[in-house]
């Protein structure tokens, strides 16, 4: 993405558009525990990744997050999510039911790559917002970076790698989607 | 049963293993948790790390024992050291990274700096403030003790107690159960989430809860989630009297073991290819053969699954506070692609997001908050599922076990483990007096 303002395209401008709305109503849909609906945003494809992280020293940063095929919070397939959306479903994932409160934000959209076959990596910053029964309270902060794809009807997410600003979570599960 | 029980009337009365009644105060009770801290988690042997995590000279990982913080090391020398991570002089951290690779720990208050072996190799100003003085050997790092159980990295902070084999024990069998399937390492990452929940629900939910998964877990098996062990389960609308065994031994350790019988196994799945090795299922014997997977407790606090094979450690951080650690190991000399279908396993159905753990979470969390209620408390909770059923079995096969699998003789062993290290002066009177199991649990 171009930084100087008189490069920037209607394009490019009406890309931006897009990208943000698409992920506003990603997480109008979430929020509203519309899970099956959700889970037509992925690709079948899809790689849907949140490392572990770790502190470590100013020289040794190559080593914060787990790379892929090591220990992870999430490490999922199309496959493994839609499994995820039939267990909220049972009526027996205690986790969710009664149904956690969440609210998604996501903002600082930006295309960090654009990639062959007219993939785009996009990045962008989230907080989630967990309010569940009385007055538990969870928050989480971080980085995705999303790899969409467009097929002729409309952009589909093919990786969602999920960089969490936590090493320990201050959370009992992690039974929200991001 | 014969148990030599140890004169506290407090402890046993808060553990009633006659009757399977514990106290609801043990899991809320401030001065009970700090007395824990003194009685078990000062004196057990508690897990460390895995020493596949710490492979090469200078590697370290930051860890907990109970509330302290803990450095282990590898040295120069090849071997492994841990000690308490608080500079001798103001006590600060030395070490504030989770893991990593150093030739010294260096205080960041006043430049204090220690070796590997926790010797103190630097002080700023030795010759012109110290005069010479200080004696420096007299000054590391408080030291602990260490032990390797096949791997498996243990610390003590009490000099009287056992050796790690003679604290293992006969759960050295079910350990086994695991080391046994092949040669392992620990793969990169170690999840870590905190929870409002007292220390002791999630061992006893590790030593032998076969109860709580058809229905805690209810909705992963009805969703079509695997276990983690390449078998899948059959969705039981109850729970049901299924094959397996249990084994209890001294110093409160244990596990339950489901046979695979009513289990369909996928042998190409990565995390079931060692039951086609004849060499381990020769190491393994005809029982633990056919094992499907077994729940493990360590006491105090290390859970171990042999089947999606993690370690799971559950540290104190309060009577109603804890923080889990998830270690994942893969088979070492397994292809990259194996490697990683068994990582993906363990990522899936443990850890905070897994299609198992969550729910248990919720539960702990629950049983913990009701704890607290002072009229709650005068109720004390049911452990006796089994109770006055278990005929321990001593034959060839295996140490003494039980031959059944959904009970709560696990549980209510923890906690008659637990009140005799609540109640016992030393190691000395622990050694003499402890609960064997025999007779009818």
């Amino acid at each position: 993405m171009r930084a100087e303002l008189s490069a920037v395209t209607v394009e490019d401008v009406l890309l931006q558009h897009e990208l943000e709305q698409f992920f506003y109503a990603e997480a109008a849909v979430l929020d509203a525990r519309r899970y099956e609906e959700w889970l037509t945003f992925f690709a079948d494809d899809l790689e849907y990744w949140m490392p572990i992280r770790s502190t470590r020293a100013a020289d040794d940063e190559e080593h914060e997050f787990t790379k892929l095929g090591e220990g992870a919070f999430f490490d999922d397939d199309k496959a493994s999510m839609e499994q995820r959306v039939r267990k909220v479903r049972t009526g027996f994932a205690w986790a969710e039911d009664p149904p956690s409160r969440t609210r998604h934000y996501v903002n600082n959209v930006r295309i960090i790559e654009r990639l062959p076959n007219s993939e785009l990596k996009v990045g962008c910053n989230f907080a989630l917002f967990r309010s569940r029964l009385g007055n538990e309270i969870d928050f989480w902060a971080g980085r995705r970076e999303d790899t969409l794809r467009r097929n002729e009807h409309r952009w589909l997410i093919a990786k969602r790698h999920i960089f969490l600003d936590h090493v320990t979570l201050d959370s009992k599960n992690l039974s929200s989607f991001f | 049963m014969t148990v030599d029980r140890i004169a506290s009337r407090r402890y046993s009365e808060l553990v009633d293993a006659e009757h399977g009644l514990v106290s609801r105060t043990i899991f809320s009770d401030p001065e009970i948790y700090r007395e824990e801290l003194v009685q078990i988690f000062s004196r057990c042997w508690l897990f460390l790390v895995h020493e596949s995590q710490i492979p090469k000279a200078g590697d370290f990982v930051n860890v907990f024992m109970g509330e302290e913080s803990v450095i282990v090391t590898r040295h120069a020398d090849g071997n492994v050291y841990a000690f308490l991570n608080s500079c001798r002089h103001r006590g600060n951290k030395v070490c504030r990274v989770d893991a990593g690779n150093t030739k010294a720990f260096q205080c960041p208050y006043h430049g204090w700096t220690y070796n590997t072996r926790g010797e103190l190799s630097g002080v700023p100003g030795y010759a012109e403030l110290y005069h010479d003085e200080l004696d420096r050997s007299a000054w590391g790092l408080v030291g602990i003790r260490v032990a390797n159980y096949r791997g498996m990295v243990f610390g003590t902070f009490d000099p009287e107690a056992p050796t790690l084999e003679e604290y293992l024990g006969d759960m050295r069998f079910g350990l086994d159960l695991l080391l046994d399937q092949g040669e392992f390492v620990a793969v990169p990452g170690i999840a870590r989430w905190q929870m409002d929940v007292n220390w002791k629900f999630a061992s006893d939910n590790g030593i032998g809860d076969m109860y709580h998964g058809f229905w805690s877990h209810r909705s992963a098996i009805l969703a079509g989630h695997t276990s983690g062990t390449g078998s899948t389960p059959t969705p039981a609308p109850a729970p049901r009297a299924l094959g397996g065994f249990t084994l209890v031994s001294a110093y409160g350790h244990g596990f339950n073991a489901n046979f695979l019988e009513d289990r369909q196994v996928d042998l190409k799945n990565p995390v079931a290819q060692w039951r086609l090795d004849p060499t381990v299922q020769a190491k393994l014997g005809p029982l633990r053969g056919r094992v499907n997977r077994a729940n493990m407790l360590v006491f105090p606090n290390l859970f171990v699954n042999s089947g999606s094979r993690e370690f799971m450690l559950r540290n104190p951080l309060g009577p109603a506070k804890m923080e889990i650690w998830k270690t994942t190991l893969v088979d070492k000399n397994a292809s990259a692609e194996v490697q990683r279908a068994q990582a993906r396993a363990s990522n899936r159905h443990f850890g905070p997001a897994g299609m198992f753990e969550q729910d248990d979470g919720e539960n702990w969390d629950q049983s913990t908050a009701a704890a607290r209620g002072v009229i709650g408390q005068r109720y004390d909770l049911n452990y006796a599922m089994g109770i006055g059923h278990g005929r321990v079995v001593t034959d060839e096969q295996s140490p003494p076990r039980i031959d059944t699998l959904t009970n709560e003789h696990g549980q209510l062993w923890m906690y008659r483990c637990w009140a005799e290290y609540m109640s016992a002066g030393s190691w000395s009177e622990l050694r003499a007096h402890h609960a064997e199991p025999q007779g009818t649990l």
